[in-house]
Formats: structure tokens, sequence, C-alpha cells
């Protein structure tokens, strides 16, 4: 036998709870033995076995009293209690399971989805990189003027990076890094994967560890191309190598070049590019390798790397920012000598400033792309909450009410306050907890869902998106439980009062009426709710719409495009060139395959690449320059996707290399910039953001097209033939097909395999695809809204539909009166109706007002209609009325039929 | 619910434990022998007695066996535990250190 008291108690704890009737039959018969024992006695000593056993049960103090006092001994008291709540609270739930399931499901609802959308924009726009103190680290952004030409703002040469690093004593480490698109061959298979390009104290900076293997350093970073060693990311290995240890060592092809596999970093990190996955890190001495800017690393003008630095100890930001200024000061001072006689005239570029960015989070295409739409899915998810809140609020009072008497019942009957507090909470506790089990479903249904409608966004999604966060399903569910168990136990807090005793027990039942006016309340505010909801998948369904029949300016149907990138697999400029040209020749023979172009920048995906101009005959104005964006394309592009040249001529053929430079500009270039001029003939100079370098002579003006995205109007343009514009890496494709899209891949695989067998087709699809694609957000945004409107208001007509149903119970009594009196059918039918229409009215009002005041919120997100749209908002608020009616159609119909004379009898 | 028992506070627990100290015992037994030897002066009744018992098994100082009692029926004996012993010793010495100082003081009060 154990000696230790505990293991005792806990040992008979144990056993009272498992072995429940086999301790309280061995109570029963303690007790007993002792009554009989004692009645013997009593009748040796001469009662009457009558007396004695009186005698006895007195002695007892009444047995059952006494066995009570005996369990209450037990400590487990508590624990049976919560059991035997348990087992009732699930018991009255089956009794009624429609409110079961309402009750569970709009909990399930609303906490799902919150916590899956919340789940997302945590990992996506609030939450830190996964490096050591992320808080200290920060990005590098050269504000203000700048010369040279720019791959993008926040990037840096690297000279400047070397010249910042060697000076500056503000950070504990100052890295940089860029991220490429490379070809990557591994067992003879070439692919695309995503190369980060980072200097060697990289891993060290930010404290990022090696899951196997080792990861570079600084001396893994000295001398040029002299480092062929690369790191793959955890999902990298994972993914492509099943997480096969034998990998280290071994030796993959990057853009041609044998590299040497050393480490894997440790788990969850992915790049300093928030839902971008890095599959492989390379030193930066090696970029020359990997991609094909051979002078990348010491061009002054060559502005291509983030930098990131991790502020030192005791080192505030703007301390930081104060005496790093000078330094990025004689960086740019030396820019500027080195371009020589394209240098800027005046001294504007002394003014550029120095800001260091919270760089915490890194930085996210995913975030710019979906921040706004999920914060606007977040908004529309918390609408749904409140509703999902409202609708178990005014379930919960109509069955507290209902169960007043049950209530009243047990108190006569002598049950303890607390009990019957007790187990109502208990009741509430096993609706949320059941609601949240299925919420917890329905959330990771949600995430699967918005992945899974995102695409290949999705699949970014996906990275950083693998856990439900803790917090907002802790939030939602305290939310959602807190409004259950207020609505439900409050009433039963009033009934219970000890001073409404003796109306309870009396039988007369309290405040129904207030109970009656809290849920109508509560209808309304659904209603109102709804219509905020319906009215906006209103505006984002239309909005959805409009795009899709936006006038792109060019023809979309049977359009393909696809990338090449001879530049990553090796090809210098001139034989790039060559390779394209080849290859767009051999497409058009394919069968199925019309005409094909080159287009540097591929069609509605945000790619057109913007510069600064110098425009013949448009003065520019102090600090202002024009500005246009462009693309590069080859002959036949315009006729090709059905862009109209409204003046002058083509690109064709002639336009070569040593030919004279030519240029087409957009409609709205010309208005834009030479309005009352002839454009024709005259010269505009790239600037890349410095002095024009180079010429080129307007011969054509084209129609205005959509080129970047549907939603923006297109803004001046500008196009130059690819053997005239001096960067040719990869270029996109483009053919007008008469054909199944998919039955052509292979063809034309087979065309580009031909000429270069380890050159991938990437991005293959269709423009119409593209297309869907670009919407994707808009989609999201519609979708959810419209499914979240419909559930909404379908909540909103089951809590209408309870309400009056619960008034025309209430007052069958009055009804029948009325009719006695004469009233007629039809009568009754539209007096319960009207009061249905008076509850949809102030809803739909309250709800317009809502969906107007909100209506700038979304302003951003709509196209082809105003936030305050009224017609959709008439639309909404029609649909509310008709679904409200609806649901007060039935109960009010059976008021109608109710008979005088049954009716009278009651009570 | 248990009613107070007509004893100062804890000496039922001392008056249970040393009885159930001598011999394993059954509850109508402890009742019989509280009567006789307190000389009928204690009177605990049986409504008291089982919560009382029940209390000390669940505090780990008793435990309770099933056996067959002297006129052949089941009955449930409880028997020291070695903390139960433990138990009675400190509050034997307890009650005796109390009981020397109240009837030192009620001494005082005679003279």
């Amino acid at each position: 036998m154990p000696d230790a008291r505990w293991i005792r108690q806990l040992a008979l704890r144990v056993r009272t709870l498992l072995l429940r009737d086999r301790v309280e039959q061995e109570l029963d018969e303690e007790v007993r033995f002792h009554v009989e024992e004692r009645i013997a006695a009593e009748v040796a000593r001469g009662l009457s076995p009558k007396e004695a056993r009186r005698i006895a049960l007195l002695a007892m103090d009444g047995v059952d009293q006494t066995k009570e006092a005996c369990r209450d001994t037990r400590r487990t008291q508590a624990i049976e209690h919560f059991f035997r709540d348990v087992r009732y609270a699930l018991r009255s739930l089956a009794r009624s399971p429609a409110f079961a399931a309402i009750a569970i499901l709009s909990l399930a609802l609303g906490m799902g989805a919150n916590t899956a959308i919340f789940s997302i924009i945590d990992k996506l726009l609030l939450e830190s990189l996964p490096v050591r103190n992320p808080r200290e680290l920060v990005l590098l952004n050269p504000a203000g003027l700048r010369n040279g030409w720019t791959a993008g703002s926040r990037t840096w040469s690297y000279p400047a990076y070397r010249g910042l690093r060697e000076h500056q004593r503000v950070f504990g480490g100052l890295i940089a890094e860029r991220t490429d698109a490379i070809n990557l061959t591994v067992d003879g298979a070439t692919q695309r994967a995503l190369a980060s390009i980072v200097s060697g104290n990289y891993f060290d900076v930010l404290g990022v560890r090696a899951l196997q293997g080792r990861l570079f350093g600084d001396d893994d970073d000295r001398t040029r191309s002299g480092h062929p060693v690369a790191v793959l990311s955890h999902g990298f290995w994972v993914e492509r190598f099943g997480g096969s240890s034998d990998i280290i060592g071994r030796t993959l092809r990057v853009g041609g070049h044998p590299f040497t596999v050393i480490g894997i970093t440790e788990r969850g990190f992915n790049g300093l590019e928030v839902g971008g996955s890095v599959d492989l890190f390379v030193p930066t001495m090696m970029l020359p390798d990997v991609v094909t800017y051979t002078k990348a690393l010491d061009e002054r003008t060559a502005y291509i790397f983030q930098l990131y630095g991790r502020l030192a100890p005791g080192v505030g930001r703007q301390q930081a920012e104060a005496q790093l200024l000078p330094l990025y000061l004689a960086e740019l001072e030396q820019d500027v000598a080195a371009m020589g006689n394209r240098a800027p005239a005046g001294n504007d570029w002394k003014r550029g400033t120095l800001l260091l960015e919270d760089g915490h989070r890194g930085t996210s295409g995913l975030r710019r792309d979906l921040g706004t739409p999920l914060m606007a899915v977040m908004a529309m998810t918390i609408v749904l909450l409140l509703t999902a809140c409202a609708n178990i609020a005014g379930l919960q009072t109509a069955r507290a009410s209902a169960r007043l008497k049950e209530i009243s019942i047990r108190l006569a009957m002598g049950a303890s306050r607390g009990r019957i507090l007790q187990q109502l909470l208990t009741e509430s506790a096993v609706i949320a907890l059941l609601g949240a089990l299925a919420g917890l479903w329905i959330a990771w249904l949600t995430i699967r869902l918005l992945v899974a409608e995102m695409g290949d966004t999705g699949e970014r999604l996906r990275l950083v998106t693998t856990f439900l966060d803790a917090r907002a399903l802790a939030f939602t569910f305290v939310f959602a439980a807190a409004t259950g168990l207020a609505f439900g136990l409050l009433p039963a807090l009033f009934a219970t009062r000890p001073e409404v005793w003796p109306g309870l027990k009396s039988g007369i039942v309290a405040d129904v009426g207030g109970q009656a006016r809290l849920r109508r309340v509560l209808v309304t505010a659904q209603l109102a709710l709804s219509l905020v909801l319906v009215t906006a998948s209103g505006l984002f369904g239309r909005t959805l719409l409009n795009l899709r029949h936006a006038d792109a300016g060019f023809q979309t149907e049977r359009l393909i495009q696809f990338q090449l990138n001879p530049g990553a697999a090796g090809y210098d400029r001139a034989r790039s060139e060559t390779l394209l040209h080849q290859i767009i020749d051999d497409l058009q023979s394919v069968p199925g395959v019309g005409r094909a172009t080159l287009a540097v920048a591929p069609v509605l995906s945000n790619a057109l690449i913007g510069f600064s101009l110098d425009v013949e005959g448009y003065s520019n104005r102090e600090g202002t320059r024009a500005r246009a964006v462009a693309n590069v394309v080859a002959p036949g592009y315009f006729g090709i996707v059905g862009t109209p040249l409204v003046r002058g001529r083509e690109f064709s053929a002639a336009d070569t290399a040593r030919s004279r430079r030519v240029a087409i500009v957009s409609d709205r270039f010309v208005t834009r910039y030479l309005p009352s001029l002839d454009p024709l003939g005259r010269t505009i100079g790239l600037a890349y953001g410095g002095p024009a370098r180079f010429y080129y002579e307007i011969v054509g003006v084209a129609k205005d097209a959509r080129l970047n995205n549907l939603r923006d109007e297109p803004p001046p343009t500008f196009y130059v033939p690819y053997t005239q514009f001096d960067v040719l890496n990869s270029s996109f494709v483009l053919a007008r097909i008469q054909t199944d899209p998919d039955l052509l891949r292979r063809p034309i695989e087979a065309v580009v395999r031909r000429h270069d067998p380890e050159l991938p087709v990437v991005a293959y699809s269709t423009v119409d695809e593209q297309i869907d694609r670009l919407l994707r957000p808009e989609r999201l945004v519609a979708s959810v809204s419209l499914a979240f409107g419909l559930l909404a208001t379908g909540l909103g007509a089951m809590g209408l539909y309870g309400v009056v149903a619960f008034t025309v119970a209430r007052r069958t009594r009055e009804i029948g009166v009325r009719m006695a009196l004469g009233a007629a059918r039809g009568a009754v039918l539209r007096m319960v109706l009207r009061g249905v229409a008076g509850m949809a009215a102030v809803g739909i009002c309250a709800g317009a007002v809502l969906s107007l005041a909100l209506a700038r919120y979304v302003e951003s997100q709509l196209y082809g209609v105003r936030g305050r749209d009224l017609a959709t908002l008439g639309a909404a608020a029609a649909l509310l009325v008709i679904v409200a009616l609806a649901s007060g159609w039935l109960p009010a119909r059976k008021a109608s039929r109710v008979d005088p004379l049954h009716a009278l009898r009651q009570d | 619910m248990s009613k107070p028992p007509d004893l100062v506070q804890g000496t039922l627990d001392l008056l249970l434990l040393t009885i159930i100290a001598l011999e394993p015992i059954h509850g109508w037994a402890i009742s019989q022998r509280l009567k006789q030897a307190s000389g009928e002066a204690l009177q605990v009744s049986d409504g008291s007695l089982y919560p009382a018992l029940h209390k000390l098994e669940q505090e780990g100082w008793i435990r309770g066996d099933w056996k067959t009692s002297a006129n052949g029926r089941r009955a449930k004996f409880y028997s020291l535990t070695r903390p139960g012993r433990r138990a009675l010793e400190r509050e034997a010495a307890e009650w005796k250190r109390l009981a020397g100082a109240i009837s030192h003081v009620v001494r005082l009060i005679e003279v």
C-alpha cells in the first residue's frame, strides 16, 4: 500500500469518479448496516421493532442528509456536478436541435472566418521575420533625388554597399541582398528557381543557423567568381530533394555554372521577402555567374541591392540616420563623378536623404498586392462576426425567456441559485466549445479555399499561413462565447434574484415584453449589418464585372505569352537577340500558332518599365521631368496584339541596332507632353533617372492600351524596338493562336528546346488566364462579400422568423379577440406583416446610413461604380425587404388562421 | 449540511483516531465504543459520525476495508494508516498540551 497521503487521496478520488455506482452502493450499505445494528440493539433492549426503527433513524439525523454530508467530504463534488451539468446541457441541446445547430453554426462561422483571415493578415502584414531580434533590423531607403539608373526604389549599388559597410559605426552588421529568378539544373533537368544573392555576413547578421552542413560567411565572399557555393532553403530542400541529407556536397548548376551545396538553412527561414520563398542563397561575389550583368558589382549606378542593417545596441534610428547621411552623400558624389559627361549639371543630387525604415517585417510583394483586399475582407468578416453574435444573443434571449418557468420550478424545489447559474453557464460553455470546434474546422477550410482561389498567389499565401493564429482564435472565441453567455445568463441572473422568486412561484412569468423588445432590436441590427454586407457584395461584384469588360486597348482573346530568359542561361546581348529572333520565326510555322512577337514586359502584369524622359518640344519645369512607361517590342507587335496605330508606322526588320533609333508613343503620351505639336519626327531622350543617354525619334502614335492592369487609366507610354534597347536578358513571346493553348504548349516547348535544351519556357499562359490572375484579389473580395452577405441575410431571416413567431404566439389571445370582434384574416395578416415591415424599415435605414458612412473606405477598391451607388444600395435594400417579408409570412399566416374560440379558451 | 458535533472542534477526530488505532473496527462498533469509553458523557449522533469518518478517510488517515463482522454480515472496517498514526500522535500531544493548560487555568479559578 502506498504510504504517501496524496497518492491515497488521489486514488480515492479517482475511484469515486470512475466507480461512482460502487462507491454509492458502499455508502448505502455502510449506513444501512449501522441502522440495522442499532435497530437490533434497541429491540434487544426490549423496544418494539417499530419504536427501535424510529430511534435508529432519528439518531442518524435523516439517512439521506447524512449520506449527502458524507458525499460532501469527497471533494469530487465540483467535478461530478460539472459532468452532470454537461450531460444535462447536451440533453437539453438535443431536445432543441434547431437552436443548438443555429447557435453553434453562427459561432463557428463568425469565429472560423475571423480566425482564418486574421491568421493570414497577421502572418502577411504584421509578423516579424524569423530571425534574431527582428526589431533591430532597418531597411536603408535612399530617398530623395538620385542619379543613374534605378531598378526599383530602396536599392543600392554594390560599391556604395561596400563603402557604407566599411565606414558605418551605427550597425552591428550591414547586409546586401537581391533576389533573382535563375535557371537551376539538377541532374540534367533545368527548372526556374529563386536565388537570393547575399553578402557573406547575411546569415551571421540575421542570426540564421544551419539545419545541416554550414552556411557561408564573409570568407566565402571575397574573390570575384571564386566561391561557387550555395545554401538551400529548408522549404526548397524538403520540396525538391525530399529532405535527404546526401545533398550536402553535391553540385548543382546555377545559370550554367557549377555550385556546391554546403548547407541547409534552419526551418521557417525563407529569405527576407514574406510570401516569396527563396530556394537557394549564393554569395554576392558569384553575381556575375548567376545573372549576366557582368559589370553589376562594379557599376556605381547599378542600383540592384537592398540593404538591411542591424542597429547596434543603444543606437536610435534617427541617430543612425544622422550619422549615415554624410557617408551616403559621399557615395552619391562618387556616383556623380563616375558618370563623367553624363553627370547632372546642377547640385540637386546633394539634396539626397537617407531613411532607415522598419525592417523587421522584411519586404513583400504579396503584402502590397493583397494588403488592401485582405483588410476589406477582414472588415467584412468582423461585420459577419457581429451579425453572428447578434444572432446568438437573440437565440439565447429567446431560450432564456422560454426557460423562466423551468427555472422558477427548480428554485421552488429548493435548488440553489448558484447551482442553477452554474448549470446555465455550463450550457453556454458547451455551445461555445462545440462552436469553437466547428469554427476551427471552418477556419481551416477557409484558408484552404482562399489559397486554392488565389492560384499561384495562393501558393505564396500557403507559405505564410501554415498555422491558425492562436490569438485570433482565442479572441473570437472569447468574444462570441461571452456574447452567448451574457445573453443567456443575464435573464437567468434576473430571474433567480431572490426578490422575484415570489412572482415566479405564483406563476407570473417575468418581463416577456422586454425580452421581445430586445429580440426585435437584435434582429433589426442583424438586418442593418446584412444590408451593409449585401451592398458591399453588390459593389464588389459590379467592380469585378466592370473590370472584366473594361476595354484593354488590345485584343485579349486567343493571345498567349511566355517568358524566355536567355540571359540567365549565359547568353550575352547579341546572342540573346539572335536566339529570340530565330525562335519567334520558327514558332510561326507551328500549326495553330499564328503570328508571334516579343515584348520584354508581359501584358497585364504591372511590369512596364518606368522612365524619366527629355521630350523635344516639352519643357521640363523645375524638378519635374516627363515620365512615361515603356515596353520593348519586336516588329509586328501592334498588329499581333491588336493595338491600332493612329499615325505613323510600325517597327520593322529595318529598325536595327545600327539604324536610327525609333520609338512609337501612345495617344496619352501625345496629349500629355506634345498637345499642340506634331509628334512625328520629334525625339525623346531616355534618362534612366539621370541625364538622357539615348535618343529615339518618334515614328508612330498608337492607341492607348492598358498594358499594366485593367484598373488604372493607361499612363503615357512609349515603345522601342528590342534591337535598339541596351538590355535584353529576357523577353516574353506573345502569339496569337488559332487553337487550344494547352495543345500548343508541347510543340512550342519543342521549338525552344531545339534551339537550347537548357532554356525553359516560363509562365506559359493565355492572356485571358492572366486576366483571371490579375483580378484574383477583386474576385476574392467579391466572392467573400457575396458569401458573407448571403450568410448574414440567412441568419437575419431566421432571427426575424423566430421573433415574429414568438410575438404571434404571445398575441394569440389578442388576435383571437380581434377576430371575434370581426377583424378579417387579411387584416390580421397585414397587422403582423406591418410589424415585420417596421423592423425591416428601421434595419434597412440604419444599414443604409452605415453603408453610406463606410463607402469611402471601399472607394479605392471599386472600379466603374461609386461607393455611394444608390442603385446598388436600393437593390440590396429591395432584396432584404423581400427576405424579411418572406420570413415574416409564415408566422403571419399562422396568426391569420387563429381560431377565435380556441384562442379565447387558452389559459 | 453536516451538523456541528457536540464536542470541542477537532476532538471528535482525535477520539475516532484513538478508537480506530486499537484495532480495525466498523462504524457501529465505533459508536458503541465511544459511548462506553466516555461513560455516555460524550454524545456523538450517528448522523455526525459518518461524515467525520469519511472526512478522515478522505484525508488519508484511515482506510476502509470490507470484512465480515462478528454476526456474519459485511461491514466496512476502518483501520489507521501510517500518516493517520502520525496524525494521532500529533493530535494527542496537542490535546494533552491544551487540556493541561485548561485544567491549570481552571485550578487557578477554583483557588
